[in-house]
């Protein structure tokens, strides 16, 4: 009786507490609710801030020209050689009229407008007539050769020599256009000087070497992280010295990556120079030094991985007089394909991302052909150094950005793809509690 | 110092069931004379976590060929340990050693290695294990890892242990599908379909049916009867009826003592222990 009672007492009194605290814990309930969707409102907001600038800034030169061109200029001055006079009847029929395409029928070429990366004009020739002297009697100045001129070279200038003796200038940057580039020639009936450069500022070359880099990446780091996961999982015994290497590969996943490109630039760059001559960085020493800082994460990647089979196949494989290289091959790895995909895009991202290290360890300057011994930049070298200059490229810059953002939201997606494949298969697969036989 | 040791195990296992001992080391008297043996057991012990726990005392045990011989006991007696020491699994357990012979066909188990042994001894896992592929090649796995690449010959390996277990008539025309996709029982049949593929002498079987219901149980059962003619069969289970109904022998093992090992008639009508009688009888599990 006596207990019931103080049962009733007690919930009374709950209950009272509840009702009065209830206002109170509402309150609370509400202030945290709007805290936390305020900070979180913050950070998508940071987040849409930084991306939408790179879109606007970036999108006007995000063009197909400053993707297919190198970032250096090459320039050529050419001439006609000193003999050479202009005969009036040429036979220039053969030349194809466009509407847009101004013709100098003097010479037998069409000039044409188009934009460079900067948005200015420029002027190039877009068509030559077989019999033109353009044709086959263009030579380079220093050289005396013969040089065939190409839709890539724009006219930085071109001095003729008029019949009269007198020299006329005219500029690709002046007012007149391709009009007045014309009216010039027409006057002349040799060409004294001439300078043509094709364009710059593109990033042929980086993208090149960027992909360059994320395969020699992969193909350094995957085999040796996958090794590595596979000794740790599955060969390594539990001993003081494994437990060492796992504490330390956890560890070296947290040194600040340009420590290990000075360390790349260090012993890579004098030992590749050793073996090939080469002078500094370049794409092998970069990618060496990606796969140094890669190595922990793929291995603890692959390692988990491997961990999460089911032990009763490998034990089941074993069991049936398969040896340790057969149950590597045909359990463990198609077992843990998720892990060394992830590894996988683990690795292009990093590539792809990374700039500190690769400032010193594959070298800073934009080269015209992408080459495995010379220094190179990959993209996101690239923008460090157009931004490091005295006039920071910041739409360049911001184009760039846009091209890595991209392969990086297609990497995240296709690595969110990747296990829902995979699953279909490992859902299907066995999934029981076996007691798991420690190694 | 070692000889120190056996001594006093031996004192030991005395003082458990004194009758026995005083007429020989084994455990049962020697009357099955016209079995051929393919498993000897000989003063073996087994220890895990650096000879810290010893799961084994002192075992003497013959295993004969063409029958079953069941292992039962309580929990945590050391019979899966014995099992897997019959195909050496136990070497994957870290820091784990042993001391004493096993015999198999009269050659020490450790002159072989591993990949011959265990494709003579081949092991069922108490969870049905299938690889995740098809159930063709869950079957042909053990043979192409011995090397044997001729499909005909495959084919032909993989149809008759699949008939052999009575799961051709039901997979016949999936053999592509995944084996795991497979029922519990069904998957348990594939996973004994994969060890006789191999053609292997002995299978051990740990609690093959501790996870199927009666009627998968059941055909497990009719199997292992069946296989016997073929093979020679050691399982391991708690189910003392099971090891009634299938079994020729019975050992009985407890604290990591061979108890008793008699005739599975004679162990479970007149059993010469005290302690299996009252196993038997239910007095203690
Ligand atoms: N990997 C291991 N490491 C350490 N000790 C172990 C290990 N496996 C088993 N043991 C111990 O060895 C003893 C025997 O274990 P075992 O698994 O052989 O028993 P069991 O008779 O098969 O039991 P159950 O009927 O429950 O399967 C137990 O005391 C167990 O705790
Ligand atoms: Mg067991």
């Amino acid at each position: 009786m006596t207990m019931s009672k103080n049962k009733n007492n007690k919930s009374i009194s709950l209950s009272d507490i509840v009702s009065r605290n209830i206002k109170n814990r509402r309150f609370k309930d509400y202030f945290t609710n709007g805290i936390t969707s305020i900070f979180s409102f913050l950070c998508v907001l940071i987040l849409a801030l930084v991306i939408g600038y790179v879109l606007i800034e970036g999108s006007p030169y995000l063009t197909a020209n400053f993707i297919s061109t190198n970032y250096a200029q090459s320039s050529v001055t050419l001439k006609t050689d000193s003999e050479f006079v202009l005969d009036e009847n040429r036979d220039y029929s053969d030349l194809m009229r466009y509407e847009d395409t101004v013709y100098s029928d003097k010479w037998g070429i069409g000039i044409k407008t188009k934009k460079d990366n900067d948005q200015n004009d420029i002027y190039y020739i877009s068509e030559i007539s077989v019999n033109s002297p353009f044709n086959d009697e263009i030579i380079r100045a220093d050289d005396k050769s013969i040089f065939q001129i190409t839709p890539d070279f724009y006219i930085n200038y071109i001095t003729v020599k008029t019949s009269d003796g007198m020299y006329i200038t005219v500029f690709g940057n002046d007012e007149g256009g391709a009009e007045a580039i014309v009216s010039t020639l027409e006057q002349g009936i040799a060409i004294q000087d001439s300078d043509f450069k094709t364009l710059g500022g593109g990033i042929r070359s980086s993208l090149i070497t960027t992909v360059i880099l994320i395969l020699f990446t992969i193909i350094f780091s995957l085999p040796l992280g996958v090794g590595g996961a596979i000794y740790l999982a599955y060969y390594a015994k539990n001993t003081r010295l494994t437990r060492i290497l796992r504490s330390l590969v956890d560890m070296s996943s947290g040194i600040p990556s340009i420590i290990f490109g000075l360390v790349g630039a260090a012993i890579f760059i004098p030992i590749m120079s050793s073996m090939t001559g080469a002078v500094g960085g370049n794409v092998i020493t970069g990618s060496l030094t990606l796969t140094l800082i890669l190595l922990p994460t793929i291995v603890k990647t692959v390692e988990e991985s491997i961990k999460s089979i089911n032990p009763s196949l490998i034990q089941g494989s074993l069991a049936l007089g398969a040896s340790n290289f057969q149950t590597i091959f045909k359990i463990i790895i198609p077992n843990s394909l998720d892990g060394i995909l992830n590894a996988a895009i683990l690795s292009i991202g990093r590539a792809i991302g990374e700039s500190a290290a690769l400032v010193f360890a594959m070298g800073t300057l934009i080269t015209a052909a992408p080459s495995l011994t010379s220094s190179n930049t990959s993209l996101a070298v690239h923008i460090w150094y157009i931004l490091s200059g005295e006039h920071p490229a910041y739409g360049q810059a911001c184009a760039i950005s846009i091209m890595i953002l991209c392969v990086v939201l297609v990497l995240s997606i296709i690595s969110k793809v990747i296990p829902i494949l995979l699953n279909k298969r490992k859902t299907k697969g066995v999934k029981q509690n076996v007691k798991p036989i420690q190694k | 110092m070692l000889n120190l040791f056996k001594n006093k195990k031996k004192e030991n296992n005395t003082s458990l069931n004194n009758e026995m001992i005083s007429n020989d080391k084994l455990p049962y008297s020697k009357e099955y004379t016209n079995e051929q043996v393919m498993f000897e057991v000989k003063d073996f012990n087994f220890y895990y976590d650096k000879k810290s726990k010893l799961a084994l005392k002192d075992i003497n045990l013959e295993i004969f060929k063409n029958k079953v011989t069941a292992f039962i006991g309580p929990s945590g007696c050391g019979k899966s340990t014995l099992l897997r020491c019959f195909d050496r699994m136990n070497e994957l357990i870290q820091d784990s050693s042993y001391d004493g012979q096993i015999l198999y066909k009269n050659k020490e188990i450790h002159s072989f290695n591993t990949i011959e042994l265990r494709s003579k001894v081949g092991m069922v896992f108490q969870q049905p294990n299938p690889f995740p592929m098809s159930i063709y090649n869950n079957v042909a796995y053990g043979p192409k890892c011995q090397g044997l690449k001729d499909k005909k010959e495959l084919d032909k390996i993989v149809l008759n242990s699949l008939k052999d277990v009575g799961l051709y008539d039901e997979v016949s025309d999936r053999l592509n599908i995944s084996g795991s996709s497979l029922s519990g029982g069904q998957q348990q049949r594939l996973c004994i379909a994969r060890c006789i593929a191999m053609s292997p002498d002995v299978i051990l079987m740990d609690e093959p049916t501790s996870a199927l219901d009666p009627i998968a149980t059941q055909k497990i059962e009719e199997l292992i009867k069946k296989l016997k003619e073929k093979y020679t069969i050691i399982i391991v289970t708690h189910n003392m009826q099971q090891a009634a109904r299938i079994s020729d022998y019975t050992a009985f093992f407890m604290l990591g003592e061979l108890v008793e090992f008699n005739k599975t008639e004679e162990f479970f009508a007149r059993p010469k222990n005290k302690k299996s009688e009252d196993y038997i009888t239910g007095k203690f599990s």
